[in-house]
């Protein structure tokens, strides 16, 4: 799976930007926090590498500076 | 008194009128409403009515099967006309549902008497469905999200009672209440006129107090064809039973150790073969849950994620959010090693010619309401994946997976195990559920917590 290859600070910034294109702003909205938690399941997901291979992360719109 | 055979043959006989069974539910319902919390809308008069009505057609010579003049709970993320669907969240709306779902319609034109809307875990996503109680010991979780379905059941109030399942949302709450629950087939059963979480993985089902109360809501449920009660007594005599007891399914408190031990015994006294297998791509079960549950159910939510956040829950909240940042080729993935799992299962079926597979339903029983983390094993696991680990496995490959109970443990709670079939073959998971339960849950049927709410007088608490 693709993963972050400018670290945390440039996932928060993408996430950042996710958020605030999707409306998803505010308190309740804390992109350290969702960074974080991404981080968490994108190591999940690796696990996945094992049954279908890493593959081609494909087009992922403005994930693809971070996530490549 | 309790299973639909017991209540049918009565019905039938005179014994009893479905206007009986709607002022003895009412009673009771009223009676454990406060500690217990199975139902959250009952409408007393519309029981009644359908009930009489019930009753005016056997009079006049109509039967319309088993479930004529039963009373049946709905999950209250199924719409059922003149009840509102408030699936547990504030984000829905007061006003009633304009039409019934599929499923409600196919139950009433099968007679039944609806009960009313059963308690959810919010969006139906999680496993503690406050404010409902397990009926064994109200200081525990009922599981969820199909938790005030367990709960009525468990408790005697309904025989059967309709739940979803998503990651294990119907046995969850079968395993921790100690009835049976049916996870049927992906796409047997109906989903139109239901609140969706995940529309890959969600299924609808029934829980019962016994196999037999699934297998004929099963027939009822799908329009009939699936064979489940004409073979459901054909026992299990030179089947291959394959256990699965590693991976997602290990490790598991002693009690439901135990608790497998014994169906296997029962599986070899009923004359079946029993062996253990691993299914290595199960390792991954989760990761594939997740990954396709966080998109979807974003997608579904997501006007209300943007707009009334405020109104979800943090831990449900979170899930979207993560639905919302996850990259789309990560979704993709999941729904490729979906695929690939479901296959895994199949083959591992083929090689050792296995008709069912045997697993613990849960991990562990039910845990105490203010302590979500539970010891299992030499670790300590929180409710929300310990109670999704064993049961999305099946969610994730679409087979049909049967909850049935199997004992307790030292606390006196109910313990489970699951029995499982290739996609379609629902008769043949009953089946073997209904062989295995004669011979392990016979306890459960025989001195269930109904008393908790039938020994209480109304407005008692």
């Amino acid at each position: 799976m693709a993963e972050p290859v400018d670290g945390p600070a440039g996932l928060i910034d993408t996430v950042s930007a996710r958020l605030g294109d999707l409306g998803l702003i505010g308190p309740l909205f804390d992109p350290a926090e969702v960074a974080a938690d991404l981080a968490e399941r994108l190591e999940l997901d690796r696990s996945l590498d094992t049954l279908i291979g890493p593959g081609d992360p494909g087009p992922s719109g403005p994930f693809d500076p971070a996530l490549r | 008194m309790r299973t639909v055979a017991e209540l049918s043959g009565a019905l039938r006989s005179g014994e009893i009128t479905s206007r009986w069974l709607a002022e003895r539910f009412l009673d009771e319902e009223a009676a454990c409403r406060d500690e217990f919390h199975p139902f959250v809308s009952v409408d007393p008069e519309r029981v009644l009515d359908e009930a009489d009505r019930a009753d005016r057609e056997r009079v006049e010579g109509r039967d319309r099967g088993p479930l004529h003049g039963i009373l049946v709970g709905i999950k209250d993320i199924i719409d059922v006309e003149g009840y509102p669907t408030r699936g547990g969240s504030p984000l829905t709306s007061d006003d009633p549902a304009v039409t019934d779902a599929t499923v409600v319609q196919r139950l009433r034109a099968a007679g039944a008497v609806i009960a009313g809307k059963t308690t959810t875990h919010e969006l139906a996503c999680g496993v503690v469905s406050a404010p409902a109680s397990n009926p064994w010991d109200p200081g525990r979780v009922p599981g969820g999200s199909s938790g005030g379905s367990g709960v009525a059941v468990a408790a005697g109030l309904v025989p059967i009672a309709l739940g979803s399942d998503t990651g294990g949302s119907i046995r969850i709450p079968a395993a921790l209440c100690g009835t049976a629950g049916h996870k049927p087939t992906y796409g047997l059963v109906p989903v139109d006129g239901v609140m969706a979480l995940s529309v890959s993985l969600d299924h609808l089902g029934p829980l019962g107090i016994t196999v037999a109360d699934c297998a004929i809501a099963l027939d009822v449920l799908t329009g009939g064809g699936t064979g489940a009660m004409a073979d459901l007594d054909g026992g299990i005599a030179g089947w291959r039973i394959g256990v699965l007891d590693s991976g997602p399914f290990a490790p598991m408190q002693d009690a439901v150790a135990a608790g497998l031990e014994r169906s296997i015994a029962a599986g070899v006294e009923l004359g079946a073969t029993v062996e253990t297998i691993t299914i290595d791509e199960l390792d991954h079960v989760l990761a594939v849950e997740f990954g396709i549950i966080l998109g979807e159910a974003y997608e579904l939510h997501r006007d209300a994620l943007r707009d009334r956040p405020e109104d979800i829950d943090p831990a449900i909240r979170g899930l979207l959010i993560g639905g919302a940042v996850f990259p789309s080729p990560a979704t993709n993935r999941a729904h490729a090693a979906r695929t690939v799992i479901a296959r895994a299962i199949a083959a591992a079926m083929d090689e050792h010619q296995l008709d069912v597979l045997l697993a613990p339903t849960l991990p562990a029983t039910a845990a105490a309401k203010d302590h979500p983390e539970q010891p299992i094993g030499d670790g300590i696991e929180h409710i929300g994946m310990s109670n999704v680990r064993t049961t999305a496995p099946f969610n994730v490959s679409g087979q049909p997976a049967v909850a049935v109970p199997c004992g307790f443990d030292a606390n006196g709670l109910p313990v489970g195990v699951q029995l499982a079939a290739r996609a379609g073959a629902d008769a043949v998971a009953l089946r073997a559920a209904h062989a295995l339960e004669r011979l392990v849950a016979h306890d459960h049927n025989t001195m269930g917590p109904a008393a908790i709410c039938r020994d209480r007088p109304t407005g008692e608490t």
